[in-house]
């Protein structure tokens, strides 16, 4: 637990995505910058990031596919990422969604029995 | 941990992808017949166009019903991009047999919806989807039965001309048009 009603869901090297189960949306820190995101725009940064054509980025020698500029939804925070950026952020979005749907597994299993 | 995922909505990702595959599916389908109806009015099968307006009306009908479903659900709905509709068709008949093609093609991806939604216990669109099988029964002998209408009345002469003033015509059984 990072802060109080913070739980953390993921990291990786250079970010790490919370849960927060009071205003029930997620943190996103990104270098050491967090931003708030609700759950539709925080899966729309997701989709965002997802569709980043990164080969043909790789592909691509000019200065002006060096890097992506991304505005999600809800937020203030533009992210500007560079190749070897998007594949870490992409992975740090994609490991926060399997460990919710795993939290979504186990909280099946072992709470709503209870509720029923 | 609070179940986040599950407080917003009920939809798994995977069926959440399914169904937008399908509204944009339905959508093109729209598309596509609307293009049939653009080629059968050029080329004097009035009939025939009417029929196929009425059919890109069913198919954006269904697209919603669709969309309004992911939306109810706490899903996120996608409007969906349509391209690559086919605009030039060889002949009258070839116009039934694309139209009999595309029904068949939505009625397997349903069919793929389904079985997913089994596979995840989502009974909740697999009894969604129950509607959408019916109607593809009723859409696909239409279709067939359309496509018979060539082989049945003959294309020489007046042929063309009676089979399109038969198209309108063709209404499945009393039971699935209710």
């Amino acid at each position: 637990m990072a802060k109080q009603g913070l739980a953390e869901v993921f990291s990786t090297m250079n970010g790490k995505v919370f849960q927060d189960n009071q205003k029930l949306s997620f943190l996103v820190e990104w270098k050491g910058v967090q931003s708030s995101y609700k759950l539709p725009c925080f899966f729309g940064l997701k989709r965002r990031i997802d569709a980043i054509d990164l080969v043909g980025m790789l592909n691509d020698p000019s200065a002006g596919y060096d890097f992506e500029v991304v505005a999600p939804c809800g937020s203030d925070r533009c992210f500007v990422l560079t190749i070897p950026e998007i594949i870490e952020f992409r992975s740090l979005l994609a490991g926060a969604r399997v460990m919710l749907e795993l939290n979504s597994i186990i909280y099946e299993c072992l709470h709503r029995p209870v509720l029923c | 941990m609070k179940d986040l995922l599950r407080l917003k909505t009920s939809l798994t990702e995977e069926i959440e992808t399914a169904l937008n595959e399908q509204i944009k599916r339905e959508a093109h389908a729209s598309s596509a017949y609307l293009a049939m109806a653009s080629w059968c009015e050029q080329h004097g099968f009035e009939y025939s166009a009417g029929y196929f307006f009425k059919q890109a009306e069913e198919e954006r009908a269904h697209m919603l019903k669709i969309f309004k479903h992911v939306l109810d659900l706490g899903g996120n709905a996608v409007s969906p991009d349509v391209s690559m509709i086919q605009l030039e068709f060889d002949s009258f008949r070839a116009v039934f047999e694309q139209a009999l093609e595309n029904e068949i093609a939505v009625t397997q991806s349903i069919n793929r919806i389904v079985g997913k939604a089994h596979q995840v216990q989502d009974y909740t669109t697999v009894a969604f989807l129950q509607w959408f099988l019916q109607e593809q029964v009723e859409e696909e002998y239409v279709a067939r039965r359309a496509l018979e209408l060539f082989d049945v009345i003959g294309e020489e002469g007046v042929g063309q001309f009676m089979i399109d003033k038969q198209i309108p015509k063709i209404t499945y059984g009393d039971s699935a048009t209710e």
